[in-house]
Order: structure tokens, then sequence, then C-alpha cells
């Protein structure tokens, strides 16, 4: 108990918790702040839902009161009407209580509207808006609802206590949660051997399991206050600033195959929380046991890192692996509680604990190691053969010092391997990912005219048809007449589909794409209505919005006139300006993976480091790796006392720390992309510069009268290279960074290191957030509107804010402005400062 | 003039460390720096270095300002072992004061010879005992050549061999025309390397020439002790003993001593002559704090 008390006592000061709690906090508020500046839109969001409902019921209510007025209604239809009529009155109040905000009321009536729907069916009609298992979760739910006395409130943007909570949970309770305790924890061990205090608890009285032990239950606490942190954040912010009180009754939906179950959003957190600490626990077991055999941080972090990762892959590949007895399952299923039974929660985190006392046992029975990924040398070679050069400036001189400096630490290296292997798992799974996607692609392709399904129940169904025309089943031949002859053209539509994918295939194996992106076309003119089949199953614009249609068919226009390799998979182009609701979020999420683009090639892979946001990894370890400026100097090594007492200014150290860093940075950045772009050549191609990247416009860019882009939707669009983009992410990466680390240069004449990282950060995240979410007419003047290098380039926040300054061009005259003015600050402070410590 | 100090003011918060200190040094000589801990060494030698700014009062060193870094070409800093890079070597930091201060690989050569650090210039500080760490201080003090060298604690951590080794540089230094303030906390090893001492009290100093409250000793090593004691007695002789050797007052003659020690067989193996004057004034001056 009293080693216990100590490692906690040294957590604290360490104020490693302060600064996880902290983290929680401001994330925490993020997540509510976006949500509330969300709030104008829920009514529309809670319209979308009851719309296609209106539309079902007044076609029902005509269809019955034409029937009335024509006096053919028979008793069956005579009770139906009356229910339809209910509904609508039902269906009318919900809408107005929605309109009018009345959130506490809209359960009531929905409720209302589903007893309707059973007297109305009752009698024999059907309501086929929804049906099966989405219904039965629609009339549960809103019977809990109203059990419950609860007010609606909008599950994508909520702001009441209970949905908050499992929100901010599952930013939090998910790999990145336990990314952010492995940073914080991670080296709770390993630190100590670094610092040789791990030496005086040896010479103590204390045995090896008490050590590990008490370290483990020591980490096991700070899980629980990290999840204590996260329920309280979502708890308190919703309570102090929205107007629902404490509930945590909301109900929430768990699925597992046809079965459902409603809980309460306590009770999700839970489940949660358990499934959380499961994985938690594990991954610090794993912690203490590498601890146990490395001799530093770095290599600790890395190996647990590692195993962690190939574990998981195995875990991934195979299924039989995927049992509820892997810990890394666990893991794996943390997005997932919604799709688990509470025993199965429960099942897992039991074994994912096991594991970790196992786990924990080998680390103390396994005798101590001490093993380094980067083994230093005892001697160490002088740097340039330990000449002296006179010829040099001064600052090149003590650049030169910091280049040295920066190497002979180690971390250079350190993250440059982290960096790299980033960058090879990255190829690796999407190398793979490609060849799937390419493989499935082509045999649908070759396979379509036999697993067209469409194509044969159309065909199934004239067959059928023209069976039952010829038995003279069917008294009016006029509508089953229309039915074939309709059908018979869809046919002879997708029939020309499954020529066009034959001859696409054909050609694609002789390296031949115009054919392949023709079929792509085709496809989406289908979906684009462009061909009369008067089938409803090519209508899809509703949903996705008429850009992706007249993107991706811009997009195969593009293709075909560059004659360009195809990249798998799918034939459209996803853009965020589409308009699935609640109940479509899976086959959204379906449509997203089957046109998702993988490929490795290599500039479509140093694409997607920009694209799917890896580049933010980079920069922020190069940030950490050169960041700290002169504040690196400060601290229990006064090292900056020694730089003062030589014969140079302050001005020329603090040139010299904000050029080295920024030199660094910049080189080590393009050999990283190079190296992403040598990985593609020689395991893919190189790829092709013309390569199409959408970019969107905003309206008042689209509609003036020189514009040359595509108009749709309200707004413009047009394509770039894919080369001019890489240029573009990379000038505006590279401005970026200068911009942060000069920040950061300024921020540390002042501040100790640790105080410059987190000012940097906070900076960082509330000017972006700031800009695009509080102040958007005058985002393009903030630098840190531009960090998105992805959003900015593809024009999708200057669309989203309305705000056409945001342009590339914008961006880097902004982020040179803003760099200029504050190394200005920083000269002048050094020039003209006569405090130096 | 090497170095001047006029009517030099600091404080920290309310509590005022150094008050109108007025300090003169035009000659080449060692002066040794001396105060309880807290008394304000530190803040001295960092004001005189420009690392702290005084609230009042002017700093020329070698009749610049102060504030001009390009004095560090000539005035050297030898600070505590925290100002060290743990992952740099010894050879790095040499190189880099070398390559900063215009010098040549031949001066980081001679010096690391001079100290006697070359067996491990090339390995990591981190590794450094601290002895090591002290060494490589003073020889980035000293490779420069400096005309004024400032230390602070160049004796911690300090084996004897090491300490000796040290004090005679210094002197070594001292006749090389160079003028040195030492800050030290061990007394009898200033009584070894100066006279000149100057006693930071109450933000004050005192500037003394401790030649007048020096008296000395002798301390003799003998073959055999015991019958040296019998013989001192029998002669009616004071003594002490210390660290095995006998102890006599400096006033004693030394050649009847050794005569009657040897009439009897005693050999004398050495003889030290010890000066002791800094404590001495030291406990005068600091009688309250010795006391309490």
């Amino acid at each position: 108990m009293a080693l216990f008390q100590f490692e906690f006592k040294k957590a604290i000061k360490q104020r490693k918790i302060l600064w996880l709690i902290f983290i929680v906090l401001l994330i925490g508020s993020g997540v509510f702040i976006q949500n509330d500046q969300k709030k104008s839109l829920r009514s529309d969001r809670a319209s979308d839902r009851i719309t296609p409902f209106f539309s079902e019921i007044g076609d029902t209510r005509n269809n019955l009161q034409t029937l009335s007025r024509e006096g053919i209604l028979d008793d069956a239809q005579t009770l139906q009407l009356e229910a339809i009529n209910d509904i609508g009155t039902a269906l009318t109040l919900w809408k107005v209580a929605i309109n009018n905000e009345k959130w506490a009321y809209t359960p009531i009536y929905e409720m209302e509207f589903w007893e309707g729907i059973q007297t109305y069916e009752n009698y024999g009609g059907q309501f086929s808006k929804i049906l099966g298992m989405e219904r039965d979760i629609a009339i549960q739910k809103n019977k809990w609802m109203v059990e419950h006395q609860l007010s609606y409130d909008d599950e994508l943007f909520p702001i009441s206590s209970g949905l908050v909570v499992n929100q901010v949970a599952d930013w939090f309770f998910s790999i990145w949660g336990l990314l952010i305790l492995l940073l914080f924890f991670g080296t709770i061990v390993s630190e100590e051997k670094v610092q040789n205090t791990w030496l005086l608890l040896k010479t103590q009285p204390i045995t090896k399991w008490k050590m590990y032990v008490s370290k483990f239950l020591l980490l096991t606490l700070i899980v629980v206050l990290f999840m204590l942190t996260v329920f309280l954040v979502g708890l308190c912010i919703p309570l102090l600033f929205s107007d629902y009180g404490m509930n945590f009754d909301y109900p929430q939906i768990v699925t597992f195959g046809d079965h459902f179950v409603i809980i309460s959003a306590l009770d999700l957190f839970f489940r949660k929380s358990v499934l959380f600490l499961g994985s938690s626990l594990f991954i610090f077991s794993l912690i203490i046991l590498f601890s146990n055999w490395m001799k530093d941080s770095f290599s600790t972090l890395l190996f647990t890192t590692l195993t962690l990762l190939i574990s998981y892959l195995i875990t991934l590949t195979y299924t039989t692996m995927q049992k509820i007895w892997n810990p890394l399952n666990t893991i794996y299923s943390l997005p997932l509680t919604q799709e688990m039974t509470i025993n199965e929660i429960m099942y897992a985190a039991f074994f994912s604990v096991i594991w970790s006392a196992i786990i924990i046992l080998l680390s103390i029975y396994i005798p101590e190691k001490n093993i380094g990924i980067l083994q230093g040398k005892t001697i160490i070679k002088p740097f340039a053969r330990g000449n002296i050069s006179q010829r040099q400036s001064t600052i090149q001189k003590l650049m030169i010092f910091e280049w040295l400096k920066i190497y002979r630490k180690g971390l250079f290296m350190q993250v440059t391997i982290v960096i790299l292997l980033l960058i090879s798992f990255h190829f690796i799974s999407t190398f793979q990912e490609s060849k799937e996607l390419k493989e499935n692609y082509l045999n649908k392709l070759n396979n379509l005219e036999t697993e067209h399904e469409l194509l044969i129940l159309l065909k199934e169904q004239v067959t059928a048809f023209e069976q039952m025309k010829e038995n003279d089943k069917i008294r009016d031949n006029r509508v089953i007449d229309w039915q074939i002859t309709e059908a018979t053209k869809a046919i002879s539509i997708l029939e020309e589909e499954v020529q066009l994918a034959k001859l696409a295939y054909n050609a694609y194996q002789s390296s031949n794409w115009i054919p392949f992106h023709q079929y792509q076309l085709f496809v989406n003119r289908l979906f684009n209505e462009e061909f009369e089949t008067g089938l409803a199953r090519f209508s899809i614009k509703k949903e996705t919005g008429q850009m992706m249609l007249d993107a991706s068919i811009e997009e195969k226009n593009w293709l075909i006139k560059h004659n360009i390799q195809p990249i798998f998979t799918g034939e459209f182009i996803i853009t965020p300006f589409s308009y699935w609701n609640d109940q479509e979020k899976e086959f959204w999420e379906e449509w997203i993976n089957r046109n998702k683009k993988v490929e490795s090639n290599g500039l479509y892979i140093l694409y997607s480091l920009f694209n799917q946001y890896y580049v933010f990894i980079l920069m922020i370890l190069l940030f950490i790796l050169v960041g700290g400026g002169l504040a690196a100097e400060r601290g229990k090594n006064a090292t900056i006392r020694f730089l003062l007492t030589q014969p140079h200014s302050l001005n020329s150290i603090y040139h010299a720390k904000w050029l080295t860093a920024i030199g660094i940075s910049l080189t080590s950045s393009i050999g990283f992309f190079a190296f992403t772009i040598v990985l593609g050549i020689l395991f893919d191609r190189f790829g092709d510069w013309m390569y199409p990247i959408l970019v969107y416009d905003t309206t008042s860019i689209a509609d003036a009268s020189h514009y040359e882009g595509f108009y749709s939707q309200g707004m413009g669009f047009h394509f770039i290279p894919i080369g001019e983009y890489i240029l573009q992410a990379v000038l505006l990466y590279c401005l970026i960074l200068v911009f942060l680390l000069t920040l950061s240069h300024v921020c540390a004449l002042f501040m100790n290191q640790l105080s410059v990282f987190t000012l940097v950060f906070i900076l960082s995240f509330s000017g972006y957030f700031t800009g695009t979410a509080l102040f958007s007419r005058y985002a393009h003047l903030s630098p840190f509107t531009f960090l998105n290098v992805e959003k900015i380039i593809n024009g999708e926040i200057a669309v989203t804010l309305n705000n056409s300054s945001i342009t590339v061009t914008a961006g880097i005259n902004m982020l040179i402005i803003s760099t200029i003015f504050i190394w200005l600050i920083g000269n002048i402070y050094t020039i003209r400062t006569n405090s130096k410590l | 003039m090497i170095l001047s100090l006029k009517g030099i003011y600091k404080s920290f918060g309310k509590s005022t460390v150094l008050k109108n200190i007025s300090l003169d040094i035009d000659i080449p000589k060692i002066l040794a720096l001396v105060g309880p801990n807290g008394s304000g060494k530190s803040t001295l030698l960092n004001i005189i270095n420009n690392l702290v700014i005084p609230d009042q009062g002017e700093i020329t060193i070698l009749n610049k300002s102060n504030k001009d870094t390009s004095i560090f070409k000539e005035v050297s800093y030898m600070q505590d072992n925290s100002v060290l890079y743990h992952y740099l070597t010894g050879y790095d930091h040499l190189q880099f004061i070398a390559n900063i201060q215009g010098l040549s690989k031949k001066d980081i050569v001679s010096t690391a010879e001079r100290m006697g650090i070359t067996g491990y210039l090339h390995k990591k500080v981190g590794h450094y005992s601290l002895g090591m760490k002290q060494h490589l201080l003073i020889a980035m003090a000293i490779v420069n050549d400096p005309k004024l060298l400032i230390l602070d604690e160049p004796l911690n951590g300090l084996d004897p061999t090491s300490a000796i080794k040290i004090r005679k540089l210094l002197l070594e230094l001292y006749n090389e025309e160079k003028a040195i303030i030492v800050s030290s906390h061990n007394l009898s090893e200033i009584d070894h390397i100066t006279s000149h001492v100057v006693f930071l009290k109450d933000g004050h100093i005192i500037e003394e020439d401790i030649k007048q409250y020096e008296y000395y000793f002798y301390l003799f090593s003998v073959d055999k002790l015991e019958r040296a004691k019998d013989i001192l007695k029998r002669n009616d002789i004071a003594f002490d003993l210390m660290d095995g050797k006998i102890k006599l007052d400096h006033l004693f003659s030394l050649q009847d001593i050794a005569q009657k020690l040897g009439n009897e067989q005693v050999v004398i193996l050495d003889i030290e002559k010890i000066r002791l004057g800094t404590e001495n004034r030291y406990k005068k001056i600091f009688a309250k704090e010795v006391q309490s």
C-alpha cells in the first residue's frame, strides 16, 4: 500500500493526470460546442425523418378518398381511411412540434403516429416506408421515451447529458484514447530506468512483484480516473449549457443479428467503459512486460506498439482469432459496443483482465533485461572529423551545433524510424487492399452477365408476366403490358451495361483503359437517369446529391480524355454534399466503401497521406522533435546558460534554432514524401500525374461569367491533376510547418517546453475551430483555417463556409504573412531584450 | 581595468540579495568569493556574465559593457554541470566553443591534455562521473585562453588528487597573468590559492586581504607515530592528530622538533605547511550563522 501511495504521489507530481483531464475537457467542450452550433439544423434533421411518412400517408389518403368519392369504399377501407386521417393528424402535430422545437412533445405525437399505423394495419392497410426490425426499433424506442418522459434530442449532434457522455466516450474509449494513455503513461517503468530511479526502488526492501503490481494498480486507477473524467465532462458541460436536465435514460439501440434491445444511455456508457477498461489493462500489462526487457522509453513504446499492431493484423486476417478470448479482438470491438450483448462485453473484458494478469505474472518471473533499439556506442566519432571551421558565419556555426544536438540526442533517429514504419505499414495495407479491390472489381466485370442480380430478376419477371398473360390469369392486360415494356427497356439497358463491362474487362487486361472508363461512365449516366428505364432503382439523386453524379461523369470524361490507368474501386466520387438520413446510414457507409478509391502507386499513396490526414502525424512528430526552441535549453539542464556565455547574441541563437528546426523538419518531410513515392514505384508504379482530383468551387466563383468548371447543386466543381494537388499540398504543408515552428520558437522565448507545446496545440485547435465554426466570414484571415490541407485544396471548407476567399493562394499568403509577423516579434524581442534567463 | 562593478543592486521579489555592490579588479589576481548558501554568490557571478540583469548598477569587463557578447572571447565562466549536454561528447562541447570563438583543433587537443581528459573526451557526457564533468567544465572555460576566468565551485566533486591538480592549474593560470574569480565553499582550498577574499554577507561585500588573519601549522608524517607522540609529550610540546599525522603550531621550531624525533630513530616522511586564514575570518564575519 505504501508503495502504491508513493507511485500515486509521483504520478500526481508529474502532472500528467492533470494534462489528461485537461485534454478530455478540451475535446469534450469542442464536441459540445460543435453540436450546439448545429442546433439550428436540428428541426431540419428531425423533419427529414418524417418527410417520407407524409408522402406515403398523403398518397394513401388520396387514393382512399378517391375511392370514397366514387362510393366504392368497402368497410375495411372505410376504417383504414379513418385511421389514416388520425395518422395524418398525429403526423401534422409531430411536424408542428418539430418546427416549434417543442422537443418534449415529439415523442408523444410520434407514439400517436405509431398507434395509428398499428390500427391502420389492423384494418388491412400497409405502411411500407419503414418495415421490419427498423420499424420495431422506432416503435420500441419511442415507447421507451414516452415511458421515461424524455425530450427528443438530435442523436447526430446531441446536447443532452446522456448522449453527450456517450459521444465523448466514443471519442476517448477508442484506439485514440488508448494511444493517449499509452503516450502519457506508457513510460511509467522505462522512465525510471532511464533516470536511474529504478535502482533506488531496487535497493529498497521491495519485491519485484510488489513493484510491478503497484505500477499496474496505479495504471488501473488512472484508467478509472480517465473514464470518470470523460463521464463528468460529458455530464457537466450539457448540464451547464443546455436546457436538458441530468438524464441518462435516453434510449440506445443494441443490435445483434436480427435481434435488438433498448438500453439506457448510462447502460451504454457502462458497456463502453467495461470494454475500454479491459483493453487498457491489457495494453498496460504489455507495457510492463516490455519495460522489463527494454532499457529506454522509446524501445518500450515501439515494441509494444509493433506487437499490438502485428497481433491486431493477425486478428483481422484470421477469423479463427476473432474470438472473445482474444484481447486484441476486444480492442477491435471498441467501436462495436452497440453490436455486442452484455455477456459478450463482460466476457471480453474478463478475458482481457485474465490476459493482463498472466502477462504481469510473466513480467515478474522473467528476468530483467536491458535491450535498446538504438544501442549507443561508447566512443563516438567527432563531428566533421573534429575539424574547426573558420569560414562559416556565427549563425551557420550555431545551426551545425543545433543539428549535432538533435542528432546526438537520438530522437531524430527514433522519429525517423517511427515515421518510416508508419509509412511502410500504410503502404502495405494499401497495397493489399488495392490488390483485393482490383481483383474483386475485375471479377465483378467479368462475371456481370451471370451475376447481375437485377438483370436476372427482371428477366425472370418478364418471363413470369408473359406466362401469366398466356395463362390469362389477369383480367386487365394493360398493366402487365406496361410492366413488360418497362422491364424490357431496363433489360436492354442492363444488357448494354453487361456488354460494356465485358469490353472493359478485356480491354483492361491489354492495358487499354478507355473502355473501362466508358463502362463506368455508362453506370454514372444510368444513375443520373439519362436512360429511360422506368425503374426506381437508378434514382439515387435525392440521397447522393446531383453533385456526386455530375462529378463522377466529368471525372470519367477527364480519364478518357487523358487515357489514365484506372484506380479501383467503384464508379462514383464520394462528395460530402449528400443527404442520407439516419435510417440510411448503413447504406451510405456501404456506398462509401463500394466507391472508396485505394491505390498503391507512388503519387496516389502520397496523395492518400494528405487525403487521410497521415501528414498530421508526421507534422506532430517533427514538431515535437524540433519545436522546443530555446525552451528546450531550460529546465533541469539549464544549458541555455552555457550558450549565453559564448560570444554570440541571443538573436543569433534564436535564429539558428529557428532555421535548424525549419531545415530539419522540411528536409525530413520531403525525404519521407520521397520515400513514399519510391515505395510506390518499387512495388507498384509511379502513377499518373494527370489523375483527376475533385475540387469544389463556391457559388460566387461558379456564378462568374468566366467560370470554366461545372455547375451542380448550387455550386461549382472542377478537376486538377493529382500531381498539381500534391505540389499544392506539399507547399501548404511546408508553410504550415514553418508557421507552427515560428510560433513555437517565439513562445519558447517566454516559457518552458511543455507550455510551448500545449500553447501551440491549443492555439491551433481553437484557431481552426474559431475560424471554421464561429467566424466563417473572416476565416480566410486566420492562418489556422489553412491547417486542414486536404479540405483547403479540394475547396470543401470554402464551400461549407460559403467563403470564396479561402483558397490555396490565400492560404499561402496568410501563412507567409503570419510567419513573418511572428518571426518579427521574436526578432525584435531577442534584439531588444536584456533579460536573458 | 579587468572588471568593474559599480553600485549593483538585485532583488528577487521582496528579498534584496545584492545591495550596492562595487568591486574592481585592475590587475591579474585570484579573487575568492565566499559566503553561505543563498548569500547571492551565484547571482553576482550571473550578473557579471549578463545572465541576470541587475536592478541597478554598472558592470564593465575589460573596458566593455558586459552586455557586449564579444567579451566572452576573453572571459570564461565555468558554471555547474547542469549546463552540459548529457547526450553530447566532451569533444562536441569543446569543438562548439572552438568553432564559435575561432580557435583551432590544436587548442582543443592541448587543453584536453592539460586537463587530463583525453581518455574520455569522445564519450557522451551522460556517462561521465562528477569529477570528469568538472574537468570538462574547466577545460571549456580555459580553452579560449581567457583574460578573466570566473569559476563557480570548481572543486565540487573532485577527489583530493584532482583538487590538488586544479589548485595547481589555477596558480599556473594566475602566473600566466590571468585574473580569476573563484566561488567556493571549501575555505581551506581557498587558502591554498589566494589571500584575496570577498565575503558576501547580507547583500554587501567585505573585500579583504586575509593575510593578516592567517596562521600556519605543520603536518608531520612519521614512520613511528606512537613513538613520535611519546617524544612530543615528554618534551611538553602541544600537538594534535589530523588524518594520522601530527599537527603542530607554526611557532615551534621545525629544526628542534626534527632533531628530537631523529634522536630517537623516528623518520620524518613529510612535512606540510598549512595556511589557515579564510576559515578564521569567516567564523568571525559569520559568527551568528556559525553558532546557530
